[in-house]
């Protein structure tokens, strides 16, 4: 009992005594939360800024109006003769190719966007702008602009300082090399120069030809049914966006792979992730020479087959006898390949096994290049008398879809060797 | 009765061992009277925040732009009188320290631009100086009067400047030196301007021009600037006398560290920011590691140690100072005024001198910030010592929390630690900046270690409010204490 009290009396008195000694706070602590502080917003650069910009370019272009463009863009900018040049030449281009739809996007910044002070904030990004081929195209295909902006204080818009200069990366296109204009066929658009509007109008029907040909081969891209065609010259032969040295070939297919706008406008260069649309397109070059080939229509075809393909084409290491014969396969046709080139095939073809399994310059540069690509067409022939032409179209989608070689494989089931002993085998060479 | 005398007797004696501490000289902190663990979740009371700015992280990118590409965002603070000054990116405002009411925030128009470097006083000063510039381009210069935050007269670095009557371009600044409560900055062309009382930004003289410096550090040690050089046969460091800024003395990285064997290709001596009288190099295969201490007044190494490296992150076994930790995380101790370092190691902590290497403590610490944390996870910063010299304060962090902590400089022991918060942590994780003033510490966010753990592909940042800088009270001790 003696020891309860103890322990009452000791926690009691203790506790009066701590009180006592504290006290020099009276009751109990007040429980206030800290002064948060928000900081000034000053003036910053919204989205809603950027879409005014936006828009207003938008209707530029929608108008073709290289003085409302020149107008959005600060009148001490240095470069406004080199904006109005190339402008007029694509508004002068697009009002003709009607056909062409266009829109921008303003890019993410370089730099900071915000003045917490209120006072004036200036910074560079990039412009994109994105065009469509209408019924070419599955997506839009995008170019960029270098691109100054300032807005002077918090209520103030947000203004263009600078339009600069395309970026070479993706230019340039067939309307910024000369007058241009098109004739539309059910299956193309043929695209010329003022001064070969003749030509254009001689070869129409031919081109169609060629045109229809590639379509009846090749499943249609969603969305896509022409293809755009143009009629170039030696001082642009390959030398257009896509192009690649060419050498002495009669004609040429441009890549233009389709990069998502809106992620190219935030820093990022990558494809729609949209499945069903096509990856990538394309356009022809007809060369001068190709209009002197008896087989114009073929050739026409030919690339068509090239553009069209672009609908699987993931940036991969596409073997070269994948596309060239699949080309060649469909310009003409299995049955009328195998009857014109049967025995040069059989007699060629364990050439062919060796040096399209290397790469681009083997199959081009080896000598023999007529046989190398009617080999490789026969490839597909092969393939489309075991499976019909769904079986083309899966080994080329495999070829074209893949990063590497191997995958390809793996996704066929076989490899290329097999694949191509296997055409040997029903060659019988 | 008799029990009941015993009881009163302890009760008295218990509560006048209570109000003692009263009558006594107070602790330069507010430290328990038991001491915390060295080890294991903190238990005991939480920093009392008086005043947090926001972070403008939603501001900046408004218009689109990434936030961690945003080049130098930076944040601090230094105390002076009864104001906090504090910065964050563009914002330069004063907080009562007791109110924790914001007072000013100054009115300098960057025009984008953000803070490169603003005035890190030790003692109570009239105005500061902040320079700023866009994208790191610091170039302009000016001062904001602490108990106002009137903003005075910019001054533009770049303009042209005459120098010992030598007219020429300007330069950028490439640091900005507070000795003595007044503000030097260095350009890249090594011209030092002074900013007088009138708030005007004036070359002063010019170093060696020749040169090129790339970082400069004030020594703890003594009033000397210390330049680390860089260059071709010039890889080393020269140190300048403050505030007369004659040069007072020139150290070679070969007569350092002979051990490198003259390879002059890349300079490997660079200084430990605790003190730039230290200085660690390294060679790659086999790869060592060396540190050396110099003399304040001739430059003269007095003290090394080397060491097989790839063993810095290594747990240790025995206790004692880990050389290659030293190097490694050099720059987050602190400095004494007797040369000496304090440093984290990989477990612990240690006070150490080159120059009598058994004069030091080493203490091994394992703070766990939560239950289940990674100890290797955690980062200790170093960061101030108390004016008494009792007590050396830092910062133990990881990507979720963060807990102040003291040692007494004399043995290493841990004598407080304090958690933040749940609430009022979120930006102060990873390292943070800390200014400690007589009750409490500043805690600012580090940009640099804040957008490397959570910028893109990283890890997912602490949900919650964020915030830029904190002013944080050391809770009362407790009736226990």
């Amino acid at each position: 009992m003696s020891t309860i009290d103890r322990r009452t009396l000791l926690a009691g008195t203790a506790g009066l005594l701590v009180s006592a000694c504290s006290g020099g706070s009276s009751g109990p602590k007040q429980t206030k939360g800290p002064n948060i502080v928000k900081p000034n917003t000053g003036t910053v650069v919204t989205a809603a800024d950027t879409a005014v910009i936006r828009d207003q370019l938008n209707a530029a272009v929608k108008a073709r109006d290289v003085e409302q463009l020149i107008g959005i863009i600060d009148p001490e900018d240095f470069a406004l003769d080199d904006v109005r040049a190339w402008w007029t030449r694509r508004f002068d281009n697009f009002k003709r190719l009607d056909f062409i739809t266009s829109e921008w996007y303003v890019g993410v910044p370089a730099g900071r966007t915000r003045n917490a002070a209120g006072g004036q904030v200036e910074y560079d990004g990039d412009l994109v702008f994105a065009h469509q081929v209408d019924g070419c195209d599955g997506q839009q295909v995008v170019e960029t602009y270098q691109a100054s902006f300032r807005k002077k204080s918090e209520d103030a818009p947000l203004e263009l300082m600078h339009l600069g200069k395309p970026s070479e990366r993706y230019l340039p296109a067939f309307w910024d090399v000369g007058k241009i204009d098109a004739i539309e066929t059910k299956h193309a658009y043929i695209a010329f120069r003022t001064k070969d509007a003749a030509r254009a109008k001689a070869f129409r029907d031919r081109i169609e030809q060629g045109a229809t040909r590639a379509f009846s081969a090749m499943p249609r891209p969603k969305g896509v049914d022409k293809i755009f065609y143009a009629l170039t010259w030696p001082e642009i032969d390959g030398r257009l966006y896509g192009g690649v040295a060419v050498g002495d070939a009669d004609a040429h297919e441009y890549v233009h792979r389709f990069v998502d706008p809106k992620q190219l406008a935030a820093g990022q260069e990558k494809a729609t992730a949209k499945a069903g649309l096509p990856k990538a397109t394309g356009r022809v070059g007809l060369h001068e020479a190709s209009f002197r080939r008896s087989d114009f229509t073929e050739v026409a075809a030919h690339e068509g087959i090239h553009v069209l393909a672009d609908q699987w084409n993931d940036r991969g290491d596409i073997p070269t006898w994948a596309v060239e014969g699949l080309a060649e396969w469909g310009e003409a046709g299995s049955s009328a390949l195998m009857s014109r080139d049967g025995g040069r095939i059989r007699s060629f073809f364990r050439t062919f096994e060796k040096r399209a399994l290397k790469g681009w310059k083997e199959f081009h540069q080896g000598g023999h290049e007529y046989e190398m690509y009617v080999c490789a067409a026969a490839v597909y022939a092969y393939l489309e008398r075991q499976g019909g032409k769904d079986a083309v179209h899966e080994a080329a989608e495999a070829f074209y879809g893949s990063s590497l070689r191997q995958e390809a494989e793996e996704k066929l089931g076989r490899s290329e060797k097999e694949l191509f002993a296997a055409t040997r085998k029903w060659l019988g060479a | 009765m008799k029990a009941v005398s015993l009881a009163l007797l302890f009760a008295v004696s218990l509560a006048l061992a209570g109000c003692s501490s009263d009558s006594d000289e107070q602790p330069s902190l507010p430290v328990p009277a038991k001491p915390p663990s060295a080890s294991g979740v903190t238990r005991g009371p939480a920093m009392e925040p008086t005043v947090l700015l926001a972070s403008a992280d939603d501001l900046e990118v408004q218009g689109g732009a990434d936030q961690y590409a945003l080049a130098a965002r930076r944040a601090g603070a230094f105390v002076s009188g009864g104001t906090v000054v504090g910065y964050s990116v563009d914002d330069v405002s004063g907080y009562d320290l007791e109110s924790g009411e914001k007072t000013w925030t100054a009115k300098i128009d960057m025009q984008g631009g953000t803070v490169c470097f603003v005035s890190q006083p030790d003692r109570d000063v009239k105005r500061f100086t902040v320079v700023y510039g866009k994208e790191d381009f610091c170039r302009y210069a000016t001062t904001v009067t602490v108990a106002s935050g009137k903003v005075g007269t910019t001054t533009d670095l770049f303009d042209y400047v005459t120098v010992d009557g030598v007219e020429g371009g300007g330069d950028t600044a490439a640091t900005l030196v507070t000795y003595r409560g007044i503000d030097y900055i260095l350009d890249g062309k090594n011209v030092v301007w002074r900013v007088g009382k009138d708030g005007v930004a004036r070359p002063l003289l010019d170093l060696e021009r020749d040169q090129i410096y790339t970082e400069m550090h004030v020594s703890p040690q003594a009033p000397v600037l210390i330049a680390e050089r860089y260059g071709s046969d010039a890889c080393g460091v020269d140190a300048y006398r403050l505030p007369s800024f004659e040069l007072a003395w020139s150290a070679d990285e070969a007569t350092m560290f002979p051990e490198l064997g003259g390879d002059t290709s890349h300079c490997r001596a660079r200084p430990l920011h605790s003190n730039p009288l230290w200085l660690r190099a390294s060679t790659p295969d086999p790869e060592h590691v060396y540190l050396v201490q110099l003399d304040p007044k001739t430059g003269k190494v007095v003290g090394r140690a080397d060491a097989q490296g790839g063993t810095g992150s290594a747990r240790s076994e025995d206790d004692t100072f880990n050389v290659v930790a030293a190097a490694n995380y050099g720059d987050d101790g602190v400095g004494l005024p007797d040369g000496d370092v304090v440093l984290p190691q990989v477990d612990g902590a240690a006070r150490h001198s080159l120059v009598e290497p058994d004069s030091g403590w080493w203490k091994r610490i394992e703070l766990l910030l939560y239950d289940d944390a990674n100890p290797f996870g955690q980062e200790t910063v170093w960061s101030a010592v108390t004016d008494d010299g009792s007590y050396v304060v830092g910062t133990v962090s990881d990507e979720t929390d963060t807990e102040i902590v003291a040692l007494k400089t004399s043995d290493g022991s841990i004598a407080g630690r304090w958690p933040l918060p749940d609430e009022y942590k979120n930006g102060f994780q990873v390292q943070p900046r800390l200014t400690l003033f007589d009750g409490g510490v500043v805690l600012s966010r580090n940009f640099e270690r804040w957008d490397y753990t959570f910028g893109v592909g990283a890890e997912e940042q602490p949900a919650g409010d964020l915030y830029d800088i904190g002013v944080f009270r050391f809770p009362e001790r407790g009736e226990d204490d």
